[in-house]
């Protein structure tokens, strides 16, 4: 392989793991906009998300049928974490309420090995295993599913936060909570359909991502921190800022692992992102004061 | 004047009664198995204490202090594994050591806020984290790890037993919550107050009142760090081994978790939240099996959380709020009306009643 | 003073709270006599107990106290799908040993203790295991780094220890308590040397995790493989979370290495085969026979399909011939795992019940009382020591002062994957 035909295979993977980094950004946003919680529970609807697709299908159940209980499950969850968690804590501290979402993801991660063991679950790929190649340099066929997944999501979240009323509240409770309410929205039930949202993103990403990665009841908390690192650094309260986010810490670690050390690809990701949050503390594409999405 | 006198008098009744309680356990328990776990409680309380300050009184979150808990805890290892240096300039090493690192990064990261430092903070210990992994050829690495650290001994008394490492512990636990309600309670607590909006204060009001906001951060940011720095090469003495698998992000969410558990309002929260956890996770570790034979981790885990999430819910700002969660309680019992507010009742408006007396 | 003035308050509760558990803790755990506490307060006890009663073939196991041995192993934690398997086969060893009418008229009893998966708790746990409940002798922990934090420990306390970690140097240097039969770095990268040379491989590469075993595989092969008659021509490593290795694996591609280590036991191995596939890289590939784990080999797929490992003949158990001495302990694993599980092995769980089998082969031939705790503890530590030609299930063991592993050369059978099956590589 010759040197270019190794840069663009970097590329192309560092695309394919930032796109899933994005995708899982996603849901963070959306929380974090409209409530100011940082919701560490966001890794687990991914896992429920792709687990409970692999359940149903492993029981003869149309994979399209899977997907959407998966979903519609992980969206209930959201909704109740919010409700019956999230809610009766709303005036606590913000650090409390970030614990508490990292309390209910521990329980759920419990009740997932309860459920499902320690083995990993997974199904088979949208469109095949046979790869596409660029050159001599290959892409799964997977990863333009996960790539297109996250287009037509922030597509929709655009159309949703521009066109729709419920979008347009959610927007104005991210812009000033006190004003929004006294416009006559109800702050409380939009913060359900912030979390029943994020949920349904985060089932979403895990559906898509679990034919390539396989999915366990324990891979919640890593995919969380990454996905939350880089829908900040790309600028948490704009959908463009996490997707460039995503997709520029994908490629920074690909290209670190590549080019530099593989050992240290971590490392020198995360020394550049704080670099990236120094010069621009609002994120690459992010203003300065957070609010609006 | 007087009340303060009086106050002052009963806490240091009560700090000797604790020193006594601390003395006796020793005697009473010859348990390796429990001195072992109180001298872990008292190791985490001694990092608890040091992200209390900088949470509570400066109101700046740090997940990076498993960071600095292994920097101290490797340069103690490395330093006397190694290089056979005496234990003791190893940990003065460790903590000129981590106290530099802290106040180079604080300079760079404290401009950031909330979210944004927890994530800086974060990150601080995933680099921390990778380079004790690969730097292998200093710090062992994951495999084989850092073996053969010499036990800590004072004028020529070897530390060996569980006992002594408790004793060891504790008075550091108490030495560190002596110097630290000094801090608090000095100017520079009061500075740190002023900014913090915890207690109505804003970094503006405070540069209005020339007081410089990012200094005094930086400096309990670095006082944090020498704390964990301490603990880390306590740590290291104590189990003569070291490997970077505890030093991980799990460490610095835990150690969160140890602080806001107990409470951000009092230092003595710190030492409340890290006795609650271990606890928690040695009494579920040894009941569960019970109540379900045949059941791996998972009945222990979703233990963990549920009571992680009861007690903030009950108690949003803490197990220090108890007293206050208890009395409540009673005087709405005793009253038998709503006397008490709702506000009052979930923690937001706490009762000053000690003020009175 | 707002906030001082509340502080006695606190120090009354840790106060208390300190009192009393100063004050209860003779009551919990009573350390002046030796104590023969009744099976059914060790929850583990009573498990194994129930699938069988206590009316045993010899009646004096009533009477006399029985031998207690401590598993610690992770029932939580990253390394939980190891420490299930070693928990079932233990079980299942400890049910066939008092089935047939315990030891010496003495039950055995397993005392099961979860590691966490992490030092600070599996020091806890053994610390527990020795002054608590007083075993003879300690199984685990699962962890090369748990285990080298536990060698302190039970050095000090004089406590034999078998552990079901694979990192060479919990027995490089030899601790005189610790003893180790899982196949290390150290046994495991010759033969796998071997396989390569017998590929026609000259140029060689690796891929291994940031993990324990991962860095022990790297520490290994970074001076060896030279002296090995190869040239290493990509040293590559991931992070044990990563899912994607495109960049690593182009790496190793553009190297033009000819055959590949891949020395990890975990499903992550499942993913790499699956993108060496996408990318077309076919070189010969193997690991540590950990990564036959039944679910690394569903995971994989047909992408396992051709991997050629080194491991201990209980993988290929049906095709050995009956005068191998290792065939018969092959199978009563097998057997006894099915009986107390319900389900096929995962092989990786004999190290559990070798620990169990060795510990009780010691304990027969000294036949110790176990209230003289040191004395029994010292026989059992001798006893290991002495075994030759045992043939366990990971191996035949000829263990000697000087050496604490015991696994001889040659004794690893060359074990192919097709089709999810495995067989006798040719």
């Amino acid at each position: 392989m010759g040197i270019w035909d190794q840069l663009l295979q970097f590329a192309l993977s560092g695309i394919g793991i930032g796109a899933i980094y994005a995708i899982v950004g996603l849901g963070f946003m959306i929380i974090y906009s409209v409530t100011r919680v940082v919701n560490f529970a966001q890794g687990e609807f991914v896992m429920l998300g792709g687990m409970i697709t692999a359940t149903l299908y492993s029981t003869g159940v149309p994979l399209l049928l899977a997907m959407l209980v998966a979903v519609i499950s992980a969206v209930l969850v959201g909704a109740l974490m919010q409700r019956g968690i999230i809610r009766p804590a709303r005036n606590a501290s913000t650090v409390t309420l970030i614990l508490l979402t990292f309390g209910v993801s521990i329980v759920i991660r419990g009740i997932a090995l309860l459920v499902w063991g320690t083995d990993p679950m997974s199904f088979p790929a949208f469109s095949g295993q046979t790869s596409i190649a660029i050159g001599e340099a290959v892409m799964s066929p997977q990863n333009l599913w996960i790539l297109g997944v996250l287009a037509v999501l922030a597509a929709s979240l655009y159309m949703f936060f521009g066109k729709t009323m419920p979008g347009k509240a959610l927007q104005a409770c991210a812009i000033n909570k006190s004003a929004a309410s006294l416009m006559g929205i109800s702050v409380d039930t939009m913060a359900v359909l912030a979390f029943a949202l994020a949920a349904a993103m985060g089932a979403v990403a895990g559906i898509v991502t679990t034919p390539l990665t396989t999915t366990s009841y324990d891979i919640g908390i890593p995919l969380a921190v990454k996905g939350f690192v880089a829908a900040l650094a790309g600028g948490l309260n704009r959908i463009e800022g996490v997707l460039v986010g995503g997709l520029v810490l994908g490629v920074l670690e690909s290209m670190a692992a590549g080019l530099l050390s593989s050992g240290f690809k971590d490392a020198i990701a995360l020394v550049v992102l704080i670099l990236v949050l120094l010069l621009r503390p609002g994120g690459l594409l992010g203003s300065a004061e957070s609010g609006s999405i | 004047m007087t009340k303060i006198k009086r106050a002052q008098l009963i806490r240091y009744a009560l700090v000797a009664l604790l020193v006594m309680a601390l003395a006796l356990i020793p005697q009473t328990i010859t348990n390796p198995y429990l001195l072992s776990m109180f001298t872990f409680i008292g190791i985490y309380s001694i990092v608890a204490i040091g992200l209390c300050m900088l949470m509570g009184y400066a109101g700046q979150i740090s997940l990076g202090q498993a960071a600095f808990f292994a920097i101290g805890a490797y340069t103690s290892g490395v330093l006397t594994a190694t290089y056979n240096l005496d234990p003791w300039l190893a940990m003065i090493a460790a903590i000129l050591i981590t106290g530099t690192v802290a106040a180079l990064t604080g300079t760079i990261i404290l401009r950031f806020q909330g979210h944004v430092l927890a994530v800086v903070t974060l990150a601080l210990t995933i680099i921390v984290y990778i380079v004790l992994v690969q730097m292998d050829n200093i710090t062992g690495g994951l495999s084989p790890g850092l073996p053969g650290i010499p036990r800590l001994s004072i004028g020529g008394f070897k530390l060996t037993s569980d006992a002594h490492y408790f004793y060891f512990a504790w008075a550091a636990v108490l030495a560190i919550l002596l110097l630290s309600s000094n801090i608090v309670n000095s100017r520079v607590g009061r500075a740190l107050r002023s900014f913090h909006h915890f207690y109505g204060g804003s970094e503006q009001a405070a540069e209005s009142v020339a007081v410089n906001p990012s200094l005094y951060k930086i400096q309990v940011f670095t006082l944090s760090a020498v704390y964990a720095s301490l603990a880390g090469s306590i740590y290291a003495h104590y189990m003569t081994f070291l490997n970077p698998s505890p030093f991980s992000i799990f460490m610095s969410l835990q150690l969160l978790v140890m602080v806001i558990l107990g409470g951000l309002r009092s230092l003595w929260g710190a030492v409340l939240g890290a006795t609650a956890i271990v606890a928690l996770g040695e009494v579920l570790r040894d009941l569960v099996p019970k109540l379900f034979p045949g059941a791996f981790g998972e009945y222990q885990i979703i233990a963990y959380g549920a009571v992680l999430i009861i007690i903030l819910l009950v108690m949003p700002e803490g197990l220090v709020q108890a007293p206050q969660a208890l009395s409540s309680a009673l005087a709405r019992l005793t009253r038998f009306v709503g006397g008490t507010s709702r506000a009052v009742r979930q923690g937001r408006i706490v009762p000053q009643a000690e003020e009175a007396n | 003073m707002k906030r001082l003035s509340r502080t006695p308050v606190f120090v009354v509760i840790l106060a208390l709270v300190m009192l009393v558990v100063a004050a209860c803790a003779p009551a919990a755990a009573p350390t002046a006599t030796p104590t023969k506490a009744p099976a059914a307060t060790t929850p583990a006890a009573a498990q194994g107990q129930a699938t069988k009663p206590a009316t045993s073939s010899t009646p004096p196991a009533q009477n006399l106290a029985p031998y207690k041995i401590a598993l610690v192993t992770a029932l939580s934690g990253g390394f939980t799908g190891l420490g299930l398997p070693s928990r079932d086969a233990a079980t299942a060893m400890v049910n066939e040993v008092n089935a047939a009418g315990g030891i010496n008229g003495r039950k055995l009893e397993l005392v099961i203790y979860d590691d966490g998966s992490d030092e600070t708790k599996a020091v806890l746990a053994i610390k527990k295991a020795i002054s608590d409940d007083k075993v003879l002798a300690i199984v685990g922990p699962t962890g090369s780094g748990s285990s080298m934090a536990a060698i302190p420990v039970v050095e000090e306390a004089k406590v034999p220890m078998v552990t079901i970690a694979s990192g060479d140097a919990i027995v490089n240097p030899v601790k005189s308590w610790v003893f180790k039969f899982v196949s290390g770095e150290m046994k495991n990268i010759p033969e796998q040397y071997a396989y390569f040379k017998s590929k026609g491989v000259k140029k060689l590469a690796y891929l291994n995790p940031s993990n324990a075993v991962g860095k022990a595989g790297t520490a290994f092969i970074q001076p060896s493989a030279a002296k090995a008659g190869f040239e290493l021509v990509s040293e590559q490593t991931y992070d044990p979370t990563d899912r994607d290795f495109g960049a690593q694996l182009t790496k190793i591609k553009a190297s033009g290495a000819e055959g590949l280590i891949v020395y990890d036991a975990t499903v992550t191995t499942a993913l790499v085969a699956k993108q060496m596939k996408a990318m077309g890289i076919n070189i010969p590939w193997t690991g540590p026979y950990g990564i036959l784990g039944p679910a690394n080999v569903q995971a994989a797929g047909d992408a396992f399909d051709g991997l050629v490992v080194p491991a201990p003949k209980v993988y290929v158990a049906g095709e050995l011939p009956d005068s191998d001495p290792q065939k018969k302990v092959a199978f009563q694993f097998i057997n006894a795992f099915k009986k107390t599980t319900g389900k096929e092995p995962d092989p990786v769980g004999m190290h559990g019940w070798d620990g169990i089998m060795i510990i009780a082969e010691a304990l027969r031939k000294a036949n110790p009382d176990p209230t003289n705790l040191a004395d029994a503890r010292a026989k059992v530590r001798d006893g290991i020591e002495g075994l030759k030609n045992y043939p366990a299930v990971v191996s035949i063991l000829n263990l000697s002062p000087t050496d604490h592993e015991g696994m001889p050369p040659n004794w690893m059978a060359l074990v192919q994957v097709n089709g999810g099956k495995f067989s006798v590589s040719k």
